[in-house]
C-alpha cells in the first residue's frame, strides 16, 4: 500500500517514487513482483497517469525497476552490492535533513537519537 | 401497408426516441449509484423538457412516416431534424445529469492510498465465461459468411448492420471492464470491500455485454432469414429490437462515468505534478 498527500508541498511524482522505495526496500515488493499498470495505480491515486509514469521511469533509471514499453512493471533483483549513487544521495539528504532540524532547535544527540529510532522502526518493519 | 412503409415508421420511431431513451439510460444510472451511496440527487428540469419535446415530435413523426410513400428523401429529411432537435434536448439534459450526480461520485481527500496488487479482469471473472461473447461474435460472422450469399441484395445494410454492431459491442465493453478494474477513487474504504464491489460490477458489465452481443447477433441472423415483403410485421419488431439493444447498449456505456467515484481536489490530477 502507498500513501501520497496531495495538498504537501512535494510533487506528487516525488510522493510516489518515494513511497515506492520504501516498498521496496521494506520487502514489501519483492524482485521479480509485478507492479500495478501506470493507469491503475493512477487511478487508484487521482493522480494523471503521466505522473506515475514519470514516477516508475525514475526507478527504472534507479536501477530498481524494469519498465517494459507497454507490458509490465516489474521489480529488479537487488545487486547486493553497495550504489555509490546511493550512498552518495543518503549523506546529501542525510546533510540536509540534520540541517533543517538544527535550524528548528534540535540538539545533536537528540538527531541522532531519532534517527537510530528510525533505523530501528525500519529494519523491524522489514523482518516483520 | 408496405414493408417499406412499416419499415418507416420504425425508423421515424427510432429517430424520435433515441435520446428520450439515452437520456433515461444516464438517468437510471446516475439515480442508482447516488441511491447505492446515499447522495441526493434529483430528476433535471431538462429531462422533463426532452419528455415533453419526445411525446410532441414522436406522434407526429410516425405519422408523417404513415402517410407518406416511401422510398422518401423527405422522410429522412424529417427523421434526420427530429434526431437534431431532440439530441439538443437530450445533450442538455445529459449536462445536467452530469452536474446533478456530482456529490455523488466526486470524493475530497487530500491523503489517498493505492495498493501495490495489480489487478487483472481474469481475478473477477472466469475465463470461460469471459470467452463467451468473444464465442458468439466469432459465430455470428462465420455464419454470415456462410450465409451471406444466400441473403437478397436489397436492403442488405440493414440486415448485416446488427450482426456487425457484435464487434464493436465486445470491444466497447471490454475497455469498460478495463477501466472499471484500473482504480477509482476508494478513500477510507476496506479494499476487500472495494474489490466486491468490483467484481460485481465487472460481472454485470460482462452480462450485458453477453446479452448485447448474443441479441444483436440474433436479431441480425433473424432478419437475414425474414421475406421482408410477406413478413413486414416481424421485420419491424426485429428492427425496432435491435435498435433498441444497440441504443440502451450505447447509452450504458456512454452512462458508465456516472457511476464513477473520483477524486476533486484543487491542484491534484490536473496539475499532473
Amino acid at each position: 500500500m502507498i500513501r501520497i498527500d496531495v495538498t504537501s508541498a512535494r510533487p506528487l511524482e516525488d510522493q510516489i517514487a518515494a513511497a515506492l522505495r520504501q516498498a521496496l526496500a521494506q520487502g514489501e515488493i519483492g524482485p521479480g513482483d509485478e507492479l500495478p499498470s501506470v493507469r491503475q495505480l493512477a487511478g487508484d491515486l487521482g493522480v494523471h497517469w503521466n505522473t506515475v509514469a514519470r514516477a516508475y521511469r525514475r526507478l527504472a533509471d534507479e536501477r530498481l525497476l524494469i519498465v517494459r514499453r507497454g507490458r509490465s512493471v516489474v521489480a529488479r533483483e537487488l545487486s547486493g552490492q553497495v550504489s555509490r549513487v546511493a550512498r552518495t544521495g543518503l549523506r546529501d539528504q542525510l546533510n540536509e535533513a540534520i540541517a533543517a532540524a538544527v535550524l528548528g532547535g534540535i540538539p545533536s544527540d537528540e538527531i541522532g537519537r531519532i534517527f537510530q529510532e528510525a533505523l530501528a522502526r525500519f529494519a523491524e518493519r522489514r523482518r516483520s | 401497408m408496405t414493408s417499406l412503409q412499416v419499415l418507416q415508421i420504425a425508423v421515424a420511431c427510432v429517430a424520435a426516441g433515441t435520446a428520450w431513451l439515452v437520456v433515461r439510460v444516464a438517468l437510471m444510472v446516475a439515480a442508482r449509484h447516488a441511491g447505492q451511496v446515499g447522495a441526493p440527487f434529483t430528476t433535471p428540469r431538462a429531462v422533463r423538457h426532452l419528455s415533453r419535446a419526445t411525446l410532441l415530435v414522436l406522434p407526429v413523426v410516425m405519422a408523417t412516416a404513415f402517410v407518406l410513400t416511401p422510398p422518401s428523401l423527405l422522410m429522412g429529411a424529417i427523421d434526420a431534424a427530429a434526431f437534431t432537435v431532440l439530441a439538443v434536448f437530450g445533450m442538455r439534459a445529459l449536462g445536467e445529469i452530469d452536474s446533478a450526480s456530482g456529490p455523488a461520485r466526486d470524493v475530497r481527500a487530500a491523503e489517498r492510498t493505492a495498493s501495490l496488487r495489480p489487478r487483472r479482469l481474469g481475478q473477477y471473472v472466469p475465463l470461460p465465461l469471459r470467452l463467451v461473447p468473444f464465442v458468439v461474435t466469432a459465430m455470428g460472422l462465420l455464419a454470415l459468411g456462410w450465409r451471406i450469399d444466400d441473403v437478397p441484395s436489397d436492403r442488405l445494410l440493414m440486415r448485416v448492420t446488427f450482426i456487425l454492431s457484435g464487434p464493436v459491442f465486445l470491444w466497447l465493453y471490454e475497455v469498460w471492464m478495463r477501466n472499471e478494474i484500473s482504480g477509482q477513487a476508494s478513500v477510507g474504504d476496506d479494499e476487500r470491500i472495494v474489490d466486491e464491489r468490483r467484481r460485481r460490477r465487472v460481472r454485470q458489465i460482462l452480462l450485458v455485454e453477453i446479452i448485447l452481443v448474443a441479441g444483436l447477433t440474433g436479431v441480425g441472423h433473424t432478419l437475414l432469414g425474414l421475406d421482408w415483403i410477406q413478413q413486414s410485421v416481424q421485420v419491424t419488431v426485429g428492427t425496432i429490437t435491435g435498435a433498441v439493444l444497440g441504443v440502451t447498449g450505447c447509452a450504458l456505456a456512454l452512462s458508465s462515468d456516472l457511476s464513477r467515484r473520483r477524486y476533486r481536489e484543487a491542484g491534484s490530477a490536473a496539475n499532473g505534478r
